[in-house]
């Protein structure tokens, strides 16, 4: 008897769950885009999801499974944003989605587009040498860099 | 002016002086290219999962064979109904850890083909 009420449980469960309509669906995979205007970027977001009611939500995936989100992460998450809000026609929320190896996610909050145009100013601005750019703040980050020597002399 | 990628200008949240000398120095991805593998690797599996293009679907490959008829279906059943839904993909990929030891077994007894033909047929007749 318990038997059968564990499967009529399992059987409503998945009959409940097929009925419901998906929250996200994928709208867009790894489809390059670019813009000139209000600064050129390009990119190709990994996966644009759309909501039921038409907004594109940006994601990524990170081939790990510690879920420390970096301030890297969300400046990629904000020009993949960027270019979906330029080039569809369609509402984008300003947070986006980074998915991990164990398949969990995390809800990130993207730079505003002010944000973007001053951070893509500053870019100009190091690699021209017309400011002296920061260091990271993780040392262990320079264990992977090639210019681990020059950078020390500097 | 010159197009940045997404990629090169999230290096600003990292080092910005790796940013200065990638440009004036040039970039080795000699120290790097064995992640930049792996990732791209599973890049590439996470776009398959989501496209539909993953053709996995191990027990029902190895009683029915790869193309069979049975085994879209199954496939089509677990894009349509189980991935998109949070619980669905947590069933699917615990099934994906448990059912190449199950293939093992088949492998090693062919007899256990038999009865899990039956329930999946008996399945698929059921959605049908």
């Amino acid at each position: 008897m318990s038997f059968f009420i564990v499967v009529v449980v399992i059987a409503l469960y998945w009959w409940i769950q097929s009925r419901r309509k998906p929250k996200l669906t994928p709208y867009m995979l790894e489809n390059f885009l670019k813009i000139t205007d209000p600064v050129a970027l390009c990119g190709k977001p990994d996966v644009v999801w759309k909501t039921h009611d038409g907004t594109l939500i940006v994601g990524d995936y990170k081939s790990r499974e510690n879920q420390q989100v970096y301030q890297s992460e969300v400046i990629q998450l904000s020009v993949y944003k960027l270019l979906v809000e330029k080039t569809q026609n369609r509402p984008v929320a300003d947070y986006g989605f980074i998915h991990f190896k164990n398949r969990h996610m995390v809800k990130v909050q993207l730079m505003n587009e002010k944000e973007i145009i001053e951070l893509h100013q500053r870019y100009w601005n190091v690699k021209d040498g017309r400011i002296k750019p920061c260091m990271t703040g993780t040392k262990n980050y320079c264990r992977y860099c090639s210019h681990n020597d020059e950078c020390c002399n500097e | 002016m010159h197009q940045v990628s997404a990629t090169e200008l999230a290096k600003m949240g990292k080092c910005e002086r790796q940013v200065y000398l990638d440009h004036h120095h040039g970039e080795d991805t000699s120290l790097t290219a064995k992640f930049i593998k792996r990732g791209n690797y599973e890049h590439e599996q996470f776009n398959r999962q989501l496209s539909g293009k993953d053709k996995r679907c191990f027990i029902a490959t190895a009683v029915f064979g790869i193309d069979a008829v049975e085994t879209k279906i199954l496939r089509q059943f677990r894009d349509e109904h189980l991935m998109p839904y949070k619980t669905g993909r947590t069933f699917t990929s615990l099934y994906y850890s448990l059912s190449p030891y199950i293939v093992n077994l088949i492998e090693r007894y062919p007899a256990l083909m038999i009865p899990i033909r039956t329930i999946l047929r008996w399945f698929i007749r059921s959605r049908r």
